[in-house]
């Protein structure tokens, strides 16, 4: 992230902060609560949980060594490959759909008209409810019999219904639906603040050199929206990957597992079928995926956008 | 909204193709904009509108549609009165209240000093300490509930509030300390020097100088945080037992199989769930779009 680039740039001379300067003990001395915390209820269980990976344990008898037998079992695993294949579309679709209609939104909140705040308020309001409502409410929404998505089709005589998230066709994309009607004010919140910040010479400068609208919203604005969407990007796609309340609640991974992702499925691994080991193991290899794309995004990012 | 738009271009000229001049072509531009913007506002807010509907009154769509007056004439508070009595609905309300609100103050007192340490002392390490942040960020939540269960079991914190506001604080924190490390940065640095120069320790000046200047970007952090709690659902589901003790997430999760076909109830309790949240967004609405805002744009 850029702020480590700027960090960076802030750095002293060396011997300005040896180990034992007044703002050196200072600056350990404020940062150890938290990493007390961290240490005891973060990196702790995280490192148990990988030494856990490597056996078998029911939570309850002796824990049985195995070795990598559990990421063997897991990597010729059809259905592992199913459930990961599910989460990275969850995630990823779910992004970039986000993403483009939060654009839309600010699109049309970046302009002065009356109502402008009291529509910005209305647009933020999906932030402000519960997963579990959201939940629950999407879940009738998608009812059968009584949502009203189906109430409107069979009233505009489209089709008497579609099965939603009871389908395995559409389960998946029906959850990250909901996921994405949560998310996207975040997007638009994001491209408003940083559609502000673009001095508006520019597109005066733009307009006079007879250049169209879409133009200059190809070449000013999104490229001044660049850093932030990356930022942007990055969390909302590592939340993604690790949101389990909507999935489990709404579908519970099914019909068959054709909506199921990581965390719900090594939820039911460890806590339904008494497999915490495995659990534990596919858990490291999700670990896995998302540092490494948290590394690579920052990586990339960093030589595209922080050196600017 | 498309042709909307697109029209524009050709109506520039005085009078436009349908003999119109630029001030009512202005005007319709306007109005169509308004219609556009105002039709999908309505269309996000559908599923809140809903949740109110069948919460006093369980319809369907078309029954709603061809008789309002019908559903306006049969709804009643029922759904709220069978949350409220007949469910542990307030069990889960109290704990959720409990636990978000302990969390977030213990995750505020620490993070506020982690904060300050990231985003304005100069030492060695720093910069390690704060892509470390970011990388527990990256822990998937569900890796660390499992070893956490089995810790909290041989600790005797396996099914207890005080457990969970543990793992809260730890849950919370990273991006707690994320989102106010930026406003530390930012501050000028002659204000810490000027109370230390008067004698006071860096704590001193910290405590006297930095934190009521700091109150309004703390307080955003601890909406952030409260939001967190207040949704979070692996941790409640993996490290509490009891219903009597559960949170409301994982507590309403449960009536998907037990009251199936009771959705007003359902309904009543969705939005019983969200008040506090509605609260806490009206209430501090101005600085969550600038802390939003200005997270974002400077991370």
């Amino acid at each position: 992230m850029s702020t480590i680039g700027k960090l960076r740039q802030f750095e002293l001379p060396r011997e300005y902060y040896h180990w034992l300067s007044k703002e050196s003990v200072w600056g350990w001395l404020f940062l150890l609560p938290s990493l007390l915390v961290l240490g005891l209820v973060s990196v702790y269980p995280l490192t148990r949980g990988i030494y856990l990976s490597f056996f078998e344990y029911d939570g309850i008898g002796d824990p049985e060594w195995v070795g990598l037998d559990h990421y063997a079992t897991i990597l010729g695993w059809t259905e592992f490959w199913i459930v990961m294949r599910n989460t990275l579309v969850w995630a990823f679709a779910a992004v970039v759909i986000m993403a483009t209609i939060g654009l839309g939104f600010a699109i049309m909140l970046n302009r002065e008209f009356r109502g402008r705040s009291i529509a910005t308020t209305l647009l933020l309001l999906p932030w402000a409810v519960p997963f579990i409502s959201i939940a629950l409410n999407w879940r009738l929404m998608y009812n059968f019999e009584l949502g009203p998505l189906n109430g409107f089709l069979r009233l505009a005589g489209i089709s008497d219904g579609l099965p939603w998230i009871a389908s395995s066709r559409y389960a998946l994309f029906s959850v990250m639906l909901a996921w994405v009607w949560r998310n996207f004010p975040f997007f638009m919140l994001t491209f408003l603040a940083g559609m502000k910040g673009i001095p508006g010479d520019l597109y005066e400068a733009a307009r006079v050199d007879g250049s169209s609208k879409i133009d200059s919203f190809r070449h000013i604005t999104l490229p001044f929206l660049q850093p932030v969407v990356v930022v942007m990007t990055l969390l909302m796609s590592l939340w993604s990957l690790n949101h389990f309340t909507l999935i489990y609640v709404m579908t519970g991974g099914g019909p068959g597992n054709s909506s199921m992702v990581l965390p719900v499925y090594i939820y039911q691994q460890a806590f339904h079928f008494g497999n915490m080991g495995l659990a534990s193991a596919i858990a490291v290899v999700m670990l896995l995926v998302m540092l490494t794309y948290g590394l690579i995004y920052l990586r990339l990012y960093r030589e595209d956008v922080g050196g600017k | 909204m498309a042709t909307d738009t697109q029209a524009v271009p050709e109506e520039e000229s005085n009078t436009g193709p349908l003999g119109l001049n630029d001030r009512q072509v202005e005007r319709v531009k306007t109005i169509g904009f308004h219609a556009t913007l105002w039709s999908l506002i309505a269309l996000v807010l559908f599923p809140v509108f809903w949740m109110f509907v069948v919460s006093v009154n369980q319809t369907g769509f078309g029954a709603f549609v061809s008789d309002p007056i019908g559903w306006a004439l049969g709804a009643d508070l029922s759904g709220y009165y069978r949350v409220w009595y007949e469910s542990d609905f307030p069990f889960w309300f109290q704990n959720s209240l409990i636990v978000s609100i302990g969390a977030t103050v213990l995750s505020v007192a620490v993070c506020t000093l982690g904060a300050y340490s990231i985003g304005r002392l100069r030492y060695r390490g720093r910069t390690a300490m704060a892509t470390f942040l970011l990388i527990t960020q990256m822990f998937p939540a569900i890796l660390v509930a499992i070893p956490l269960f089995l810790v909290f079991r041989d600790f005797g914190l396996f099914n207890t509030l005080t457990g969970l506001v543990i793992a809260y604080v730890a849950f919370t924190l990273p991006f707690a300390i994320w989102m106010l490390r930026g406003f530390y940065e930012n501050l000028p640095e002659s204000l810490e020097e000027a109370a230390m120069i008067d004698g006071s320790t860096r704590f001193g000046a910290v405590v006297r100088v930095i934190l009521p200047l700091s109150a309004p970007a703390i307080a955003t952090t601890a909406i952030f945080t409260w939001v967190l709690a207040w949704n979070e659902f692996v941790f409640a589901l993996v490290l509490i037992n009891d219903s009597e003790k559960q949170t409301l997430p994982p507590g309403m999760g449960q009536w998907i199989g037990q009251q199936a076909l009771n959705w007003d109830m359902i309904m009543a309790g969705a939005l019983g769930a969200t008040i506090p949240m509605l609260i806490v967004f009206f209430l501090l609405q101005s600085y969550i779009v600038k802390g939003l805002a200005e997270g974002a744009v400077k991370s």
